[in-house]
């Protein structure tokens, strides 16, 4: 007998979507928690926002099903599952004022009159809108009538909130604002969310959880943390932040174990390391040392370039191998520059194996 | 609509006798009759040549029209729209009506130009073809306009501006560059009008009275006075012919210049 | 562009559009003619022709008819028509570009031919010279029209409106009404409208299809013309162009605007 701690706000089991003979998603199975933030994040063509209109309702799984809660939804119209999904291009009915385009969802739903008004006020104070109840959306700008469609589902207090991609259409600095700002009204509610995205920065600062998703297959789910310094898959180590990729094999065993690189280097591997075929290390775990310094790997900079706030060099080994390298741009004293000749070492155990 | 036509086809080529119907029987008499006989085929040729006359004139006069059009912006476009737009809410009885009042040789334009000494007796402009041509201009206008306006309209000014910019003179510009650009809607438009003016009922058989005869309104003798409907339907089989004859490869020139563009 | 060549054009122009438009002033100015036939320019003033014809027993019959065919083809087209346009954008189906060129065609093909065919098909199925049968065909002319201008509204629809709304709650038929509709209302509209000007004016078609006690107006004034040239046609067509550019000039820059915004 499962307590209700334990029954998942959202249940996917097994989704799948097949047109004719492509693929689009295939067998994506997820729990998403009472109050979650979880982010499907993945390149486009991944099968995240379809999957995401399979959970609203849009579109009907080839096969596998959605439950919310205890309940069985995979058969039920998008107006009756109780879910609110903010669109990309915000979907305002443009006919209506902002006041009318809250209060439909609410008519839909059949709520008095006085409990009508009451949630659109109270739902309007929360973004913010109060002062614009009476502009149709094409008096607002992209920020406000992003939080018009926000204030639309909320004052229906579904079980599950979706996001489609709400925040491409915004600026870079109108974005970050509005990040935050869904993020605090969805934890103020404790709302489950749904949010697709292919901003990694944006799921990685906003989810409790991410499914990286690629070609229609789930990559991996975790949490931040898990997917940047462990991740699974190739895919996963590369679309998140930047990684250097080592292929070859593990040889030896006990203290002596090394990665026996296809150039010919041989890389260290912490304790324990189990078996692998890539060795993935992080540009910023990378130092530059002495040329004495245990494990260090002589190299030459071969470019140095400037990221805003951080010095991006690759050094090129001996073997052959290019190596990125980040590091903070030093206080004082010049940077390194392209020809010098250098050491670069990194801590054994951040290095991240994989079997792919 | 595919089915109607398609009965219209199959009773094209049955026998029709006076006082017995419709026989059941396949035949091609019907087009015989009219390819073979000197009056239908005269019909025949004066239905093309209109055709192609008002083809022509409305090409000449819709160009500066259109061209002004294309140019335009704003308010002075809207208001040339409407003005152009509007013969078009008017339904072509009434405006043949008011070309009967204009050409008649009592009409305005006869007795403007007799008093003003330019003609010594009235030119004969109804009851045919020429008047049927002026009318029939007229009433088509606006259709090549439009056509033409959409392709001007297409010919973005920064083509121009280059042309000017490496020393094109204007009538050169236009010649070797808004021509053949606008090429697309002068097609389209011919071919509109042409098949308009060629199907045209009213306005011949109004301003071309009894003496004119041509294709759609044979057809609509044999049809309602003379009840031999398959025969009437073998001649607008024909009609329809000669205006696929021309359509088929006018839009198989769009085609091919559109995929080129 | 050069200052000579522009006033150049303005002033041919300005001559082609009087002749575009001549037809239409000459029939209004001999509607308040004193004469007993039309003659442009009008000899005195008189609202006697308007007189003749509204206390017309025939006339004020014949433009009941036409006002009720008009309304209820526009009704049949304006329904049929908007569930077509939305079927056309919405959905993928198999032989889609086929089925659309079919739905468009009737605007472009010969009335004359389509009078014929359906006479012949009608007649058949026992429907030639009643109402029902000049409904059905009206409404196989006037849909197209409905069809493109809502296709036009239809253009600008962002479907995830849709999705917004069924989301949010509203079932499918709510939806349809409360969301959908509103937006595509002005080319509803503007089709519904074009559609019944087409329909009161039409006459060829008309003609092959009317029997006795179905003259519609347009088949009297063309009786008319053809027996007797009498300025009370010119007072009908006075009204009936008023009338349209009353109505027609509104609802079409409001559909412009909106299309253009």
């Amino acid at each position: 007998m499962r307590s209700p701690d334990t029954i998942a706000e959202l249940r996917l089991a097994g989704l799948s979507k097949i047109y004719g003979n492509v693929t689009a998603v295939h067998e994506v199975s997820l729990d998403v928690a009472h109050g979650e933030f979880v982010a499907l994040l993945g390149p486009s063509g991944c099968g995240k926002t379809t999957t995401l209109r399979m959970i609203a309702g849009f579109v009907p799984p080839t096969s596998g099903e959605v439950f919310l809660g205890e309940a069985n939804v995979t058969q039920l119209p998008p107006d009756r599952r109780n879910m609110g999904m903010v669109f990309q291009n915000y979907a305002l009915f443009p006919h209506m004022t902002v006041r009318a385009n809250v209060e439909f969802g609410l008519k839909c739903h059949r709520l008095q009159r006085r409990e009508r008004d009451r949630r659109i006020a109270e739902v309007l104070d929360l973004v913010g809108l109060d002062a614009a109840a009476d502009r149709h959306p094409r008096q607002l700008s992209g920020g406000q009538q992003q939080r018009v469609a926000l204030a639309r589902v909320m004052a229906l207090r579904p079980r599950l909130l979706l996001f489609d991609e709400p925040l491409s259409n915004l600026d870079a600095k109108l974005r970050i604002q509005m990040r935050d700002e869904i993020r605090r009204l969805q934890r103020q509610s404790g709302v489950a969310a749904v949010f697709v995205t292919h901003d990694q920065e944006e799921a990685m600062t906003m989810a409790d959880r991410i499914v990286v998703m690629s070609k229609g297959r789930i990559e991996q789910i975790g949490t931040p943390a898990d997917i940047y310094d462990r991740p699974e898959t190739r895919f996963v180590a590369d679309f998140i932040g930047a990684a250097n990729f080592f292929e070859g094999v593990t040889r030896g065993t006990g203290p002596a174990r090394v990665f026996c690189c296809r150039s010919g280097l041989m890389l260290p591997l912490p304790l324990g390391a189990p078996d692998a075929t890539t060795l993935v290390i992080r540009p910023e775990r990378i130092a530059f040392v002495t040329d004495n310094a245990q494990d260090a790997l002589r190299g030459t900079v071969t470019r140095a370039r400037q990221i805003v706030a951080f010095m991006e060099y690759i050094v090129t080994l001996p073997s052959g191998d290019l190596v990125i390298v980040q590091a903070q741009r030093r206080a004082v004293a010049p940077q390194m520059s392209e020809g010098d000749a250098v050491a670069i070492a990194w801590p054994a155990a951040d290095s991240i194996l994989l079997t792919s | 609509m595919a089915a109607p036509l398609a009965l219209l086809a199959v009773i094209s080529f049955k026998d029709y006798q006076p006082g017995r119907g419709i026989i059941d029987e396949w035949q091609l008499g019907n087009y015989t009759r009219f390819l073979t006989d000197r009056f239908y085929l005269d019909v025949l040729w004066s239905t093309l040549l209109t055709g192609a006359g008002v083809t022509l004139l409305t090409l000449a006069l819709g160009f500066p029209l259109a061209y002004a059009l294309s140019q335009n912006r704003g308010w002075k476009r809207s208001a040339l729209y409407m003005g152009i737009l509007m013969p078009l809410l008017t339904s072509a009885v009434v405006r043949t009506f008011g070309w009967m009042i204009l050409l008649g040789n009592n009409g305005f334009i006869n007795r403007t130009l007799l008093q003003a000494g330019l003609i010594d007796h009235p030119v004969r402009l109804m009851y045919n073809l020429t008047g049927v041509i002026i009318a029939l201009t007229e009433v088509l206008l606006p259709f090549m306009v439009l056509a033409l306006d959409a392709a001007l309209l297409n010919i973005s000014p920064s083509v121009i501006e280059a042309a000017r910019n490496v020393g094109g003179r204007r009538t050169r510009i236009f010649f070797r560059i808004i021509l053949p650009l606008a090429l697309p809607g002068i097609v389209s438009g011919s071919v509109l009008v042409f098949s308009l003016s060629i199907s045209a009922f009213v306005t011949p058989s109004l301003i071309g009275g009894a003496q004119i005869k041509l294709m759609p309104t044979i057809i609509y003798q044999q049809a309602m006075a003379l009840l031999d409907w398959p025969f009437g339907a073998a001649i607008a089989f024909i009609m329809l012919f000669a205006i696929a004859a021309l359509l088929i490869p006018a839009l198989a020139l769009i085609e091919r210049r559109s995929r080129l563009a | 562009m050069h200052d000579v060549s522009l006033s150049m054009l303005r002033v041919v122009n300005g001559v082609i559009l009087l002749y575009l438009l001549a037809p239409i002033v000459v029939v209004v100015a001999t509607a308040f003619g004193t004469s007993p036939y039309p003659v442009f320019p009008p000899a005195g003033l008189t609202l006697h022709w308007f007189d003749r014809f509204l206390s017309s027993p025939e006339l004020i019959q014949s433009t009941r008819l036409s006002a009720a065919l008009g309304l209820v083809s526009t009704l049949c087209a304006t329904t049929l028509g908007t569930l077509a346009a939305l079927a056309l954008v919405r959905y993928r189906f198999r032989g889609k570009a086929s089925v659309s060129v079919l739905l468009l065609s009737p605007i472009l093909f010969p009335a004359v031919v389509l009078g014929l065919a359906l006479l012949v098909a009608f007649t058949r199925a026992g429907l030639a010279q009643t109402f029902s049968g000049l409904v059905a065909a009206h409404t196989v002319l006037i849909t197209p029209f409905v069809i493109r201008l809502v296709m036009a509204s239809l253009a600008e629809f962002d479907s995830s409106i849709e999705e917004a709304a069924r989301n949010l709650g509203a079932g499918r038929l709510r939806t349809f009404f409360r969301v959908t509709l509103p937006i595509i209302r002005p080319g509803l509209l503007a089709g519904a409208l074009f559609g019944f000007i087409i329909s009161f004016d039409e006459l060829v078609i008309t003609l092959f299809l009317a029997g006795p006690g179905l003259q519609t107006l347009p088949i009297r004034i063309f009786a008319s013309i053809e027996y007797s040239s009498d300025p009370t046609i010119s007072a009908i067509s006075t009204c009936l162009i008023v009338a349209w550019l009353l109505l027609g000039v509104p609802v079409y820059m409001r559909f412009l605007s909106v299309h253009r915004a």
